[in-house]
């Protein structure tokens, strides 16, 4: 017989009968105490359930939270350009006090690499920028 | 993923349960200790024996609720392990455990039989059960026990529908030989 036979799910009657009659019928149970035996089960499930529960926060801890630390950075690199070179951005630069003077570099480097004189030198050092320039003049 | 009636499904506790969530897991072994016990009592044929093998197949089924796959149903999966477990438990214990057939059944269809012959069918049923090869005997008992369509039970053992069918087939026409002998004297 094969499955395509009409006959191939039915069942016999007489076990049909059998095993109906034997479904159907209830086992006593009314000396089942349910709640100690719920209370065992659940007494037995402690520690496995303690096991899922830290297994479940260890995978997300190795998963979620690595791609959550990767996702920010990954943002941060984005964004963080435009936001950090303002925020590094050397300031504007402060307008000096008065009676000082801006000397551009290649002047003070001749002036400093010229053969000064002992007078000019000191002149230089505590005088004001126009001292520096006229050193820086009279300089070769 | 919800009952009509807005509680949770059976496959939405286990996932819970599978996270290790003590409330999903008391709120099964609610729903299903009275069934499971119901069958293992059938099967095992003794109170206590049912008790203990309930306990232990939830712990069993908690053990193993990683291997649950959570597109399938929670039911026939749970009841798969029971089913098993209870068989086992029957080849290794004495034959104090014996499938207990409710004295009425046999009286129903033999009622002219004597009660020395009612024994002696019941036995012979239990044996046949028994003498099936294992894949019959679970898909026999999961089936007309439990109650499991062929598609049910299909998905809990990972095979196809028409295997269920065909072991399902081969093991009902190895009862019914088994009461050939009764059904004749009583024609």
């Amino acid at each position: 017989m094969n499955q395509e036979d009409p006959e191939f799910d039915v069942i016999d009657p007489l076990l049909a009968e059998v095993m109906t009659g034997w479904r159907e019928e209830t086992p006593t149970d009314a000396d089942v105490d349910w709640d100690r035996l719920r209370t065992a089960i659940l007494r037995d499930a402690t520690l496995p359930l303690a096991r899922l529960h830290r297994r479940s926060c260890w995978y997300f801890s190795r998963t979620i939270a690595p791609i959550a630390a990767a996702a920010g950075i990954a943002f941060l690199l984005w964004v963080g350009p435009g936001v950090y070179r303002e925020r590094l951005a050397p300031a504007p630069e402060a307008a000096l006090p008065d009676g000082i003077m801006e000397i551009d570099e290649g002047t003070l480097l001749r002036v400093l690499t010229s053969d000064l004189s002992e007078g000019d030198f000191l002149r230089l050092v505590n005088g004001g920028p126009e001292s520096m320039l006229s050193v820086a003049i009279k300089s070769p | 993923m919800t009952s009509p009636e807005g509680e949770p499904t059976d496959t939405r506790l286990a996932q819970a349960v599978q996270r290790g969530d003590v409330v999903a897991y008391e709120l099964l072994v609610r729903r299903h200790m009275n069934r499971a016990f119901s069958l293992a009592q059938r099967l095992l044929g003794h109170r206590q024996d049912a008790e203990d093998m309930v306990q232990e197949t939830f712990l069993a089924a908690l053990e193993k609720i990683s291997t649950f796959d959570p597109t399938r149903e929670f039911s026939p999966w749970f009841y798969r392990i029971l089913v098993n477990r209870c068989l086992n438990a029957r080849k290794t214990r004495t034959r104090r455990a014996t499938v207990q057939i409710p004295e009425g059944v046999a009286t129903d269809f033999a009622s002219p039989l004597i009660d020395t012959e009612r024994s002696e069918l019941r036995e012979h049923i239990q044996d046949a059960i028994m003498r099936l090869p294992e894949r019959q005997q679970e898909i026999f008992v999961m089936s007309d026990f439990n109650g499991f369509s062929s598609p049910e039970i299909a998905e809990a053992m990972g095979i196809s529908d028409g295997t269920v069918r065909w072991h399902l087939h081969q093991a009902r026409r190895t009862l019914r030989e088994a009461l050939e002998p009764y059904a004749r004297r009583n024609i």
